[in-house]
């Protein structure tokens, strides 16, 4: 095996392959990527045996072969050269040479044969999706998945008809569901429903690579596919356990806040510089048409407060959230106003983006007990 | 026409009180051994044969009694000890119902003899199955002899229910044991079949009493502390202690064995923060408590008490017990070698290991840890000074995870998680601050055992005030909905798992739920392993740490730092220890 690539080419990808090795190792061999070296292609693959990921490279090739390299010294030493071609030879059975300039850097393999096989990508039934418009929905509810591992929905609710693509995520504390409908899209009428529960570490390694025009997806016996670009991402299907996220998007809330996105933001940043540092009880109090944003530090005696720029049609009313949760919505929203739908201190309160949206775009909230 | 319900005879009404507290054999020990104490004796003696089934004997130098007396303590509800309603709520003495002598005669053959050396000469009494055949006059030094003969004989529902020789014998031992340790001033005696099994001289202190009793493997903690109106004289074992011994935990309320579950709980929360979960910390503690603080006359057996404010006795336990733990300091040591066992050596063999200095070789916090010690790994106690101004030296980071430090007398390893985790939860302890409260959109659903439903809900509105609302959500399902943020999830059902474990619902509940949040958010704030850290960081965690009340346990009850001592070091290279003293 012997092979050449460019340096930042290989850099950029190594850092998609990172994203899905694990952290925590249980099986030395996934702790490395697999090398393939043939056909003037470097076809690299990564998985945590969940989700894998594969992409390829063209590269000068003087012999093909195969090798698996710790990722993360791979990476730390292929960011560390200066912009150039990075060779690859097999020095001897266990090691491989890669060099740079006149940089040496010798590295122990394993043999490839022991590398999980990821699976093929299907030849039939692929949908190819608008690139551009799935990952801005994938981002738009991102933000909002469970971290734990442990929880049996690890992921968002994804549900595609003919009509529309619709995605759902919630941690417990507050919901985010976005639907788009089919005209966009260009779906074929024939559609089978699909509705599964797509993996967080897959939706974030597909954010993380850059968006292409169009995004193929397939739908295989276990695995659920995404090519994009030279890549392909795929994911194993969870077993699909998803909370009833109709039932909790509250019905006749009659008291509504209007609110610029941008000046919330900061209002709201700044009502964290005195909370400490996992919640961050910010506090809303809305008394004829006044608005007042409140927060109380875990320190004695810090206090923030100032009024708000907004348009409040309700009784009055005293609400408190945790202000990084409006925070979170408010980054990826992508509009200049916000309408929240309000009942009382202690019921969710309805989020949503105004002015003319080509989605439905909605954010349930629990408030804190004040 | 004859009613359907008749008045017991005499005989069968007394057999059924003789049951309440005459139990098996080890019980007439416990009923005579006390009224020995309460005679004031310095010397008890109790002898018995094939377990207290065919004799007891109890032979005592105590105050002994006339006649009239000896006569009249055989009559139901007689007693020395009480006079009239009212000083029910005040006992001091161990007994007072009046009941133990006359139950025990009634299902035994007793025979007595007693001299108060008022009279002229003593009494011998025989009573038999409760019937008295014969009283005379004995030459007799002061005091008062016991002897029961055939136990149960005229009981034969009861007696087949007694154990083999061996285990009344062990049952009886652990009666005079709870004895011997409720008064140190008494010299105690117990012989089975003319075979010595156990016998005590008279000591001083409590702490003499509890090392014959108890063994001296165990070096326990004292602490001597009043508050209110409790005076607790306690001995606690050292937490982190391997012992292979099991836990013991004997309570005496105004020198009476008791038994109390609020006691209990008090010690296990007070050791929260030092034992893992599932273990009991070994306790010996003395109350004294005016006696109208507590009821003793729970059940004929007396070993059960009620305290008039068990809130308060909790509290007081829990504070006097967790202000000595936070004055211990403890530390894993580590052994390099085994000393005395020099063979090990193989170049050098057993003669080139040089001589042990004779005193410690450092004046350093624990003199007793400094003897030799066969044990490959033992806990260092009890440091009257305290790390909190020792000099140290950071010599670095070992596998990124480890601050290795040189003080004065070794080596300090120490886990920078655990480490920067119990200088935050003190941090955090000093600034508490009311929780934020995040309500869930969509609760947290649990399907829990019978028992976990109950011990849920049962605390469920005390628990609400303090952030966590749980409602029941199905016949054995609860439904989380709030739970203070710093929680989290996670944490709010490691709290509850807890709490249904100790399934205790004495005591504080806030404490309890404050203690498990601050623990959480220690734990999630305080840097991990596997991260390195600059000289200057681990400096600052090190000072932190060695800032607080006990900086060798985390909050979670794991220790914080290994030690390899100087002395060890040295024994280790075989070097002698000029040159190095400190």
């Amino acid at each position: 095996m012997e092979f050449t690539v460019k340096k930042s080419e290989l850099e950029h990808n190594l850092q998609l392959m990172q994203g899905v090795v694990e952290t925590k190792i249980t099986m030395p061999i996934l702790a490395n990527i697999l090398i393939q070296a043939e056909d003037e292609q470097v076809r690299l693959k990564a998985t945590d045996l969940e989700v894998g990921i594969e992409t390829t490279m063209p590269c000068n090739l003087k012999s093909p072969g195969s090798t698996t390299i710790n990722v993360k010294k791979l990476y730390e030493f292929v960011k560390s050269l200066p912009d150039d071609e990075i060779h690859f030879a097999r020095e001897s059975d266990t090691r491989i040479n890669i060099t740079s300039k006149n940089v040496v850097f010798k590295i122990a393999e394993m043999p490839s044969v022991e590398f999980p096989r990821l699976p093929d990508f299907p030849v039939d039934g692929n949908l190819r999706l608008k690139g551009l418009l799935f990952c801005d929905l994938l981002k738009k509810i991102s933000f909002n998945l469970v971290v734990d591992d442990k929880k049996q929905h690890r992921g968002s609710l994804f549900v595609m008809t003919p009509d529309s693509i619709m995605l759902v995520a919630t941690d417990g504390h507050r919901m985010t569901y976005i639907k788009k409908e089919q005209e966009s899209f260009d779906l074929p009428v024939d559609l089978p429903e699909y509705r599964l529960l797509l993996n967080r570490k897959a939706i974030q390694t597909i954010l993380r690579i850059q968006p292409s025009e169009e995004i193929e997806m397939s739908l295989g016996e276990n695995h659920i596919f995404f090519r994009i670009g030279s890549t392909i991402v795929s994911s194993r299907l969870l077993e699909l356990k998803f909370p009833k996220y109709d039932k909790v998007i509250p019905r006749g809330n009659d008291k509504f806040l209007k609110i610029g996105v941008d000046s919330f933001l900061i209002s709201l940043k700044r009502a964290c510089l005195v909370t400490n540092d996992r919640a961050h009880p910010a506090q809303i109090t809305m008394s004829g048409h006044q608005v007042e944003l409140r927060s109380i530090g875990a320190e004695i005696g810090s206090e923030h407060r100032e009024p708000l720029q907004a348009e409040y049609d309700g009784e009055d009313l005293e609400i408190r959230f945790n202000a990084q949760y409006l925070i979170d919505f408010l980054q990826v929203v992508g509009c200049e106003h916000i309408r929240m739908e309000l009942k009382d201190a202690d019921r969710a309160v309805l989020i949503r983006p105004m002015g003319e949206m080509s989605y439905e775009y909605l954010y349930v909230l629990m408030p804190m007990r004040i | 026409m004859m009613g359907r319900i008749k008045i017991l005879a005499s005989d069968v009404a007394g057999k059924i009180a003789a049951g309440e507290v005459v139990e098996r054999p080890a019980s007439a020990v416990k009923e005579l051994v006390e009224n020995s104490m309460d005679a004031g004796a310095t010397r008890i003696l109790i002898a018995i044969e094939d377990g207290g089934k065919q004799m007891i004997r109890v032979e005592d130098d105590g105050c002994g009694m006339s006649r009239d007396d000896a006569l009249l303590s055989f009559e139901r509800h007689a007693t020395s000890k009480l006079r009239t309603a009212a000083d029910l709520l005040r006992v001091s003495t161990r007994g007072f119902r009046g009941e133990a002598l006359p139950s025990i005669a009634e299902v035994s053959r007793l025979q007595l003899w007693s001299n108060d050396l008022v009279e002229e000469c003593g009494t011998y009494v025989r009573i038999s199955g409760g019937v008295k055949e014969k009283v005379e006059d004995i030459a007799l030094p002061r005091g008062t002899i016991v002897q029961v003969d055939d136990l149960f004989y005229n009981f034969p529902a009861r007696e087949k229910f007694l154990k083999t020789a061996g285990g009344e014998t062990g049952h009886i031992t652990r009666t005079v044991e709870m004895a011997a340790l409720s008064s140190p001033i008494v010299f105690f005696a117990l012989r089975s079949g003319g075979r010595k099994v156990l016998q005590w001289e008279a000591v001083e202190t409590p702490a003499a009493r509890i090392g014959q009793v108890l063994g001296k493997h165990v070096e326990l903690l004292e602490f001597d502390e009043s508050n209110g109106p409790f005076h607790w004289h306690g001995f606690i074992a050292p937490p982190l202690e391997r012992s292979v011994e099991k836990p013991f935990q004997h309570f005496f309320v105004n020198g009476r064995p008791v038994k109390d579950r609020t006691l209990g709980f008090a010690l296990r929360r007070a050791y929260q923060e030092y034992l893992q979960r599932d273990t009991n910390p070994s306790a010996v503690i003395y109350l004294e408590v005016d006696p109208g603080m507590v009821d003793v006359n729970v059940h004929p057996a007396k070993t059960e008490i009620k305290f008039l404010e068990s809130n308060d006795a909790f509290r007081s336990l829990h504070a006097a017990t967790k202000r000595r733990l936070g004055k211990m300091q403890t530390f894993v040591a580590v052994h390099l070698s085994e000393p005395g066992q020099g063979a090990e050596d193989p170049i050098a063999g057993k003669a080139a290991l040089p001589p042990l200095p004779a005193r410690p070789l450092h004046t350093q916090e624990q003199s007793h840890c400094s003897a030799p010690q066969a044990v490959p790994s033992q806990m260092q106690l009890d440091a009257p000074t305290s790390l909190r101004d020792s000099p140290f030296t950071v010599l670095g980071q070992y596998m990124e995870s480890f601050i290795v430090v040189s003080t004065r007398d070794g080596i300090l390893v120490i886990d920078q998680h655990n480490a920067h985790e119990r200088a935050l939860y003190e941090d955090y302890c000093a600034h508490t601050s009311v929780p934020s409260i995040q309500k869930f959109l969509i609760p947290l659903i649990m399907d829990l055992s019978d028992e976990a439903f109950n011990a849920i809900m049962e605390n469920a509105p005390s628990l609400s005030t303090h952030g966590l609302h749980i409602e029941a959500a199905g016949p054995r399902s609860i439904a989380i909905r709030e739970a203070p943020a710093q929680l989290g999830e996670a944490g709010a059902i490691a709290f509850l798992a807890e709490l249904v474990h100790s399934a205790e619902t004495a005591g504080d509940l806030r404490a309890f739920l404050d203690f498990h949040l601050l623990r959480s958010m220690a734990c999630h704030s305080a840097i991990k392993i596997n991260m390195p850290l600059t000289p200057e960081k681990m400096e600052s965690i090190i000072r932190n740490l060695f800032a607080t009340s006990t900086p060798m346990v985390c909050p979670h009850g794991r220790p914080i730092i290994v030690k390899l001592r100087l002395d060890e070091i040295l024994r280790g290279l075989r070097r002698n220890t000029q040159g190095f003293s400190s």
